[in-house]
């Protein structure tokens, strides 16, 4: 019986009417009507609104016919750009895209390790720009990926894990320098937002992104949304204490738990010990080819990994529980299968598993949509 | 493209608070209105006809009408305490009938049936408990006493609106079945579908740990914590689970098993021989280690038992290690929501973490510590008894709230079976 906060239906007719017209090329009057559900005149006054505020234009009239009733309107492709940015050793690739969501320009920058990070991702933003020959003023939201635990009450980095140096104010350095709403997002955070609305997860509610590389780390989407959690650390499974097999081998100021049982590191010491390359994904390309001789590797790691999805499964129950990164990704179906068997011995939770869908870029494209997001709602809560 | 799929149904604990009577209606259905109407009642108790439109919003002709409305469905009348100073109509004050309509939260479990009756302003009007005397026979034996305590209260079986039933088990999303439950096989279809034609109005399951996260968070320690509230109720008793609250909603996971950590594989060696291990047998569930056999397990090896154990009392030798024992299993517990949801909150409960009290908390925090970093804060409950009770309590209570204005006013003669119909439930 809660009373959910007052929208203003001002707002609320042009935001349909241009949900419409992002999802089709260009629209009629009459068509946007039957399309949102509004009224022909309540239609006609939101896609005016849209007009004046240069938000959509008048395209072509259809079928040579005159008339206002046959003019098509659609989005005005000019009217914003958006900026989404995926920050990682040693490189920056920088993405704008304008506000109908087409990706206009992608540059990629060396990025290691600098004194001063706040200026030269200001500067590749702008040569992004520069690039998608898009105004700097029309630039309307940044968002960056970059592994970290960001405080979502402040936007700071509460550490950020490959870029040390970082000053805690890299944020607020950014928004001075660029003057636009800027934020920085957990990369798996991101690459979980695109699995949700590109992958696996379009059209459920819950979404869990289970990512092992060097670290272990979930994007949560609950109910749509992304979630981070009430400080950022949201997802942070790799510290959960997990039982070690005995023939474990110890990693170095470790302390015992999922991250050291299933992290990059811990597959790669377990590989080495069966004889194997020690780089992990070449390891479980080479245990699923040799067969017989290979299960045994190839058991051991899936039960790692099951240790990290039955947690995640029992604590979070997701629609879908989708896998990604580093040997998870190189070992594919047959590393899934088993992973599937070991999960079924722990969890009774009835969680379907799958790889991730999303291939190219998600941590840019995860960015790319959360500013799109970010913007397109903007333009109406004003 | 942008997909608000906001669980619907899910229980807020805003939806638990009293409504907030200034918010103008954010409809403009009749059902809407009729609810700022009531809200506004709820709040402040006694109104004039022209404060009720100006607490709401509405016009006064409107305000009027509805009140009228209400008064017709038995909801309002007129209040008999306010002298009518100057007479008139617009100086008379109403309320709301509080006998007009009521809720009922159940809890069961092994041992006991608890029955919590609630009239529409809130008030707890009864409570009942009575042992279960055969587990097979607790479906009419919930009935009898529902329809028992409707009769002290001179109350027509007509006027329940809602029933909630708490019981352990993972309960499936429509809320009319248990998809899990142990030790109770005989209940995991029948219990709620068994009780439904019985009683004129819907009845639901839900998951006991949840609903006592729910209390915890709208009367306990969460309370005044705001209506976005992220907070994880740790349940540490006979059983052992996770209730999660996110946004200030109860969250389920897709299908009703969120949070049943009690699976959770444990670095712990031994724990209850009679409590299950994992699946394969190979590790030792969270059940297992800190589930109260297992608790009593630990206090065994340490020679003392559990009670001493979580009192700290009788302290032997050995009486500091098996505490600290007792204290890194619970961070066990704790570190599963806390690195995986961040929650703002989260709480201990269960007869474990009350015993316990704030110098195992103490040594709780320094064991999570310890597992890693985490700004989560821990609280023990603030609910001295009944925390299962009372969350179904008021979840019930807010689901009889919102059904009352489900129908249109041509309608005034509530149509019962057609309003179950379309409530199946909170799920």
């Amino acid at each position: 019986m809660s009373a959910p906060a007052m929208v203003n239906a001002r707002h609320l007719n042009p935001r349909a009417v241009y949900d419409q017209l992002l999802d089709h090329d260009a629209l009629t009057r009459d068509q946007l009507s039957h399309l949102t559900g509004l009224t022909r005149v309540a239609a006609s006054a939101s896609v005016e609104h849209l007009v004046e505020r240069g938000l959509a234009l008048a395209a072509d009239r259809s079928a040579g016919r005159g008339g206002p009733a046959a003019r098509r309107y659609s989005l005005t492709p000019t009217a914003g750009y958006v900026v989404g940015a995926d920050i990682t050793h040693g490189n920056v690739t920088v993405a704008a895209a304008d506000l109908t969501g087409r990706v206009a320009a992608t540059i990629r920058r060396p990025f290691e390790d600098p004194d001063d990070a706040a200026a030269v991702l200001s500067q590749a933003v702008a040569s992004c720009l520069r690039e998608a020959d898009a105004e700097p003023a029309r630039l309307r939201r940044v968002v960056l990926g970059s592994p970290g635990v960001i405080d979502p009450g402040t936007g700071e980095f509460a550490f950020a894990n490959i870029l040390p140096t970082w000053k805690t104010t890299v944020t607020a350095e950014l928004r001075r320098q660029l003057r636009r709403p800027v934020v920085f997002e957990n990369d798996v955070n991101l690459a979980a937002m695109a699995e949700a609305r590109f992958g696996r997860g379009r059209g459920v509610p819950h979404l869990v992104f289970a990512w092992f590389g060097g670290g272990i780390g979930l994007g949560l989407v609950l109910n749509g949304r992304l979630y981070r959690g009430r400080k950022g650390w949201a997802g942070e499974i790799g510290y959960l204490p997990a039982p070690m097999p005995k023939a474990h081998v110890e990693v170095e100021g470790m302390p015992r738990s999922l991250h050291q049982l299933a992290s990059a590191v811990a597959i790669s010491a377990l590989a080495e010990a069966h004889g194997l390359d020690a780089d992990p994904s070449v390891a479980v390309v080479a245990a699923a080819q040799a067969g017989a001789a290979g299960e045994a590797f190839l058991r051991e790691v899936a039960r790692r990994v099951a240790m990290v999805t039955s947690a995640a499964a029992l604590l979070v129950d997701p629609s879908v529980l989708v896998l990604s990164g580093g040997y998870v990704t190189a070992g594919g179906e047959p590393l899934l299968a088993r992973v599937r068997d070991e999960m079924a011995r722990i969890s009774p939770t009835p969680a379907p598993i799958a790889l991730a869908a999303v291939h190219d870029d998600p941590i840019l494209r995860g960015a790319l949509q959360t500013a799109l997001d970010d913007a397109r709602d903007a333009l109406f809560n004003g | 493209m942008r997909a608000p799929l906001v669980d619907e149904e899910a229980v807020s604990t805003a939806d638990l608070a009293a409504p907030v009577a200034a918010a103008a209606p954010s409809d403009g259905s009749w059902a809407a209105l009729a609810r700022a109407v009531f809200a506004a009642l709820l709040k402040h108790g006694t109104l004039t006809r022209a404060a009720i439109a100006e607490l709401t919003g509405l016009s006064r002709v409107t305000a009027s009408g509805l009140v009228d409305q209400l008064i017709r469905r038995g909801f309002v009348v007129q209040a008999e305490d306010v002298p009518a100073a100057g007479g008139g109509p617009n100086a008379r004050a109403y309320a709301l009938a509080p006998d007009s309509a009521y809720a009922v939260g159940v809890a069961i479990n092994d041992y006991a049936i608890a029955v919590m009756t609630t009239s529409l302003s809130g008030a707890v009007v009864s409570r009942h408990e009575e042992p279960i005397v055969d587990i097979d026979e607790v479906v009419p034996a919930v009935e009898k006493a529902i329809r028992a305590e409707l009769a002290k209260l001179n109350a027509a079986v007509s006027k329940l609106r809602y029933v909630v039933l708490g019981a352990s088990g993972v309960v499936e999303p429509t809320g009319h079945a248990l998809a899990y439950a142990v030790n109770r096989p005989s209940w995991k279809t029948t219990l709620a579908a068994r009780l439904r034609p019985t009683l004129p109005c819907p009845i639901v399951f839900e998951n006991d740990v949840n609903l006592a996260a729910l209390a915890e968070a709208h009367v306990g320690a969460g309370a005044g914590l705001g209506d976005k509230l992220d907070m994880a109720l740790v349940w540490l008793d006979e059983g052992i689970a996770c209730g999660v609250i996110v946004g200030g909603r109860l969250y389920r996971g897709a299908a009703g098993w969120a949070g049943e950590i009690a699976f959770f594989p444990s670095s712990v060696e031994g724990g209850a021989d009679n409590e299950p291990a994992s699946r394969d047998m190979t590790t030792t569930t969270l059940q297992r280690a800190i589930g109260i056999r297992g608790v009593t397990a630990l206090a065994k090896s340490h020679g003392t038992d559990a009670e001493s154990l979580l009192r700290f009392v009788n302290a032997g030798h050995d009486a500091g290690r098996a505490r600290a024992e007792l204290a890194r299993r619970i961070a066990l517990a704790v570190a599963g929501p806390a690195f995986v949801f961040d929650p703002e909150l989260i709480v201990l409960a269960g007869c474990v973490a009350t015993r316990g009290g704030e110098a195992l908390l103490e040594a709780v925090r320094a064991e999570l510590a310890a597992i890693g970093p985490t700004p989560t804060k821990l609280a023990l409950t603030t609910i001295e008894s009944d925390a299962i009770l009372t969350g179904s309590m008021l979840v019930a209570l807010s689901h009889a709230r919102d059904a009352l204005f489900d129908d249109d006013p041509g309608n005034d003669a509530h149509n019962q079976a057609h309003s179950q119909a379309r409530r199946g439930g909170p799920a």
